[in-house]
């Protein structure tokens, strides 16, 4: 019995040896190919001044889709920095999901709401309609208040009184940069096949923000946000930078997308019955596209940020990283036929089977592998060998990689201005390596336990709201 | 060497492996190490670059102010830029040439003038984005004097390039360019049409002779026609009307229709009625919606019954445009009717009125 446990325990350490190995090369090589992307890309917008050409003619008009559901502290910065875009002809549609705070009525105070009448353009499936309402205030800006059925759900009501060509597919919470719109359009305008195009998300906890706008980036103070933000940037810069570049974009995030708005409702729309409505649509537009022989492109455009609150405390960050497992899992299974079928293209043949493998069962291995390997050094098994590899490859490789993302940060957009973030940034990507890479890891793999038992629901994610300063803080 | 050659030989499998694992390690290290250094020295060689800029732009900013105000200050500003600082000068007029028109502008390109001929043989440079760069800035600051150099650009291997060509020179308000723009529309086949007949739209009333031909052309691939159609529209050219009513009269492209009855609602005459109103029954949803626009532009009165019956199109966006034709052939009090009845569509007459301030 205990020879058959060892011999377990040593097959499990070579199978997670082997999981770091694929799962690192994976890294590396998406590294390699935005490291050649962004390079690429900078120097184009250097050599073309693409952003006076679009805000001056041609560019589309675009609906701002915001769903918002207890959004109280924060509803009406959000809208107003919305207000504030650089876009030749925008709309918004705030999208009031039966909230059970006072998000309708800040909403209806700070920019004088009142009912207005509009016809639905399609018919998305979403739950009912209470009422329209649009600012007196600024023409541009209506809200749908309707009964509470979730995010996804919020986002139909939204496409379905949408009438502009394309929809941008946003959070409540989210502060889009003022000129994100002309830059996350660009694709549309390049490639007619264009049908989705996502920009990076950035955390904003630490930053100094002013009438809707972050006017000086900082790292946050707290460890937990600023690991979050050595993620965000491994995984836009390094991971959806590369995956662009083989063509094969998988994920747009639901905080800031541009969709076609006719393709998304000829794909359906938003699945309700999935927590990763964002991973979601873009899996199911691929599988549209390809089954119906549509010609068609999904991009990420690397420079146009969406700011978003990140969780501090662990308990919402371990709901939030569960949640995110799971809509990982449920679109990955609803979508299998895609895996490995050629009929798919590089999405079904490369993009899927990592999702698939690495990162929807990489909890499940790697939370093995921890056991396994912990039980091999406690019996004074450990081959040291083997130990030097599994260092190798689960440490060392990934400090390089989490360095080489704060790499193409400074290569590309180098939003961190002092020197000294960028020190902090190098140090937490050998600090993430013991704590807080288990606890993600944990937080996963209860996502992905609870996804095979059929657990739904988002769990609550408490907002803080951002840190504003007054016009007269300046110099703050 | 043979040393080391007797040292890997002596040793076992296990060691060895044990060797390559160290010596992985310590070049991950390495890498990591060096990954940032250069992240710290493409930090600091952007400060030393940011630094220089914000020198020079400091030196000129207060005499370039008072050129634009003054051209006897012009001479001045020749005098404070350094013999290798001309393309920094150079891209700092660019900067400003974005922001101003007319004769701001054309201070700019005379400033500028002395400085371009270096670009020139950049425009055929091996890489792409220094040839986009090069005509970028000719098209911004060297016209006419360098259009040669800007239409041959018109023909680079990289659309981009083109792109940036076409845009330049149809900013130019001359008809000259007008016709190589046009036929080499095609080599931006993926461009959004939008943004095409926009930018061919920039050429102003002075292009939309050529606009016109290669819309009633029927050798042109639709998608152009369309393109130039709308271009049409967005200027809008008065003398397109019996073109557009032509197109729609014969043409069966859902694409090419839309546009030619989008130009005929804004420069078309009620004599083009009979052919808008066939399209009014198109099975596409698109076309019957923009005629339905252009017979409240140009119908008559005995057209009403046709608008109201289209506000019960299946289609929402053909209902909209129905109600919005009526609207624009003076409906207004029917708008109002409909929207206090009970009809399935009164929704759609309300927004239409709340649309015009009703």
């Amino acid at each position: 019995m205990s020879e058959v446990f060892w011999t377990v325990v040593d097959v499990l350490n070579w199978v997670v040896l082997i999981y770091f190995v694929l799962l690192n090369g994976v890294y590396l090589s998406t590294s390699l190919f935005a490291f050649g992307a962004l390079r690429r890309y900078a120097n184009r917008m250097k050599s073309l001044d693409l952003d006076t050409l679009i805000a001056s003619a041609g560019a589309p008009p675009i609906t701002l889709v915001a769903p918002a559901f207890n959004e109280e502290p924060t509803c009406v910065e959000s809208v107003r920095s919305l207000l504030s875009l650089e876009y030749p002809e925008y709309e918004i549609i705030v999208v009031n999901d039966g909230s059970n705070d006072e998000t309708l009525a800040r909403l209806t105070e700070a920019f004088n709401l009142y009912p207005a009448a509009r016809l639905p353009m399609a018919s998305l499936p979403a739950q009912p309609v209470r009422q329209l309402l649009r600012s007196r205030r600024y023409r541009n800006l209506w809200v749908v208040d309707k009964e509470n059925g979730g995010k996804a759900d919020a986002l139909n009501a939204g496409i379905n009184f949408c009438r502009t060509p394309l929809f941008c597919a946003m959070d409540a919470d989210s502060l889009l940069e003022p000129d994100a719109l002309i830059r996350v359009v660009r694709p549309f305008l390049e490639d007619a096949r264009t049908v989705a195009a996502g920009g990076i998300l950035r955390i904003a906890n630490g930053c100094v923000i002013k009438q809707g706008r972050v006017v000086d980036v900082r790292l946050p103070k707290s460890l937990l946000a600023r690991f979050q933000v050595l993620e965000y940037l491994r995984a836009f810069l390094s991971g959806r930078m590369g995956w662009d570049a083989l063509d094969a974009t998988l994920v747009i995030s639901g905080a800031f997308g541009v969709f076609h708005r006719q393709t998304v409702v000829d794909a359906g729309g938003y699945a309700s019955d999935t927590v990763g409505e964002d991973m979601e649509l873009v899996v199911r537009i691929h599988r549209h596209c390809r089954e119906k022989e549509i010609p068609y492109r999904i991009h990420f455009v690397p420079d146009p940020v969406a700011w978003t609150e990140c969780p501090e405390s662990m308990r919402v960050l371990g709901r939030q990283r569960d949640r995110w497992q799971r809509g990982l899992f449920q679109s990955l299974t609803r979508h299998r036929v895609m895996l490995l079928n050629r009929r798919y293209g590089r999405a079904g043949l490369l993009a899927f089977p990592y999702f698939y493998f690495l990162e929807m069962w990489g909890p499940v291995i790697e939370a093995a592998g921890y056991v396994a390997f912990a039980a091999a050094i406690i019996a004074g098994r450990a081959d040291p060998l083997f130990v030097a590899a599994f260092l190798m490859v689960a440490v060392v490789l990934g400090v390089s990689l989490s360095i080489s993302a704060v790499a193409l940060e400074e290569l590309s957009f180098r939003r961190y201005p002092r020197a000294s973030d960028l020190i902090r940034l190098f140090i937490l990507g050998v600090a993430e390596n013991f704590g807080y890479r288990q606890a993600s890891t944990f937080w996963r793999l209860k996502g992905t336990i609870s996804a095979l038992r059929g657990v739904e629901g988002w769990g609550a994610m408490t907002r803080t709201g951002f840190t504003l300063v007054d016009d007269d803080d300046d110099d703050r | 060497m043979p040393d080391l050659a007797t040292f890997v030989a002596a040793l076992s499998v296990r060691d060895g492996a044990l060797w390559v694992l160290a010596l992985s390690v310590a070049a991950l290290v390495a890498l990591s190490l060096l990954f940032a250094m250069y992240t710290m020295l493409l930090r600091a060689g952007h400060e030393i670059r940011e630094a220089r800029w914000r020198r020079l732009t400091a030196r000129w900013q207060e005499p370039l102010l008072q050129a634009l105000m003054d051209p006897d200050a012009e001479a001045e500003i020749h005098r404070l830029v350094g013999p290798r600082e001309r393309l920094h000068f150079v891209q700092f007029a660019l900067e400003y040439a974005r922001r101003v028109i007319g004769a701001e502008r054309e201070t700019l390109q005379r400033l500028a003038r002395p400085y371009l001929a270096p670009l020139v043989p950049r425009t055929i440079h091996r890489h792409q984005e220094v040839r986009t760069r090069a005509v970028q800035t000719l098209g911004a600051l060297g016209l006419p004097e360098h259009a040669d150099a800007v239409t041959a650009a018109l023909d680079d291997p990289s659309p981009l390039v083109a792109m940036v060509a076409a845009t330049a020179l149809a900013r130019q308000d001359d008809a000259r360019y007008a016709d190589p723009i046009l036929r080499r529309l095609y080599r931006f086949d993926t461009w959004s049409p939008n943004f095409l007949a926009s930018m061919l739209a920039g050429m102003g009333p002075d292009g939309a002779e050529a606009l016109r031909e290669v819309m009633a052309d029927p050798t042109e691939p639709a998608r152009v026609r369309a393109i130039a159609a709308r271009a049409l529209a967005e200027l809008p050219d008065l003398q397109a009307g019996p073109a557009a009513a032509a197109v729609v009269e014969i043409e069966e492209d859902p694409d090419l229709l839309a546009s030619a009855l989008r130009l005929l609602t804004q420069v078309g005459f009620p004599q083009h009625a009979r052919y808008i109103r066939v399209r009014c029954a198109s099975p596409d949803a698109a076309v019957r919606s923009t005629a339905l626009r252009a017979l409240g532009a140009l119908g008559q009165e005995d057209d009403m019954p046709r608008l109201i019956g289209a506000m019960s199109d299946p289609s929402p966006w053909v209902a909209i445009s129905a109600a919005r034709g009526i609207h624009d052939a003076g409906g207004e009090q029917l708008l109002r009717d409909l929207a206090d009845s009970e009809h399935p569509r009164a929704v759609v007459a309300r927004q239409v009125l709340a649309e015009h301030g009703s």
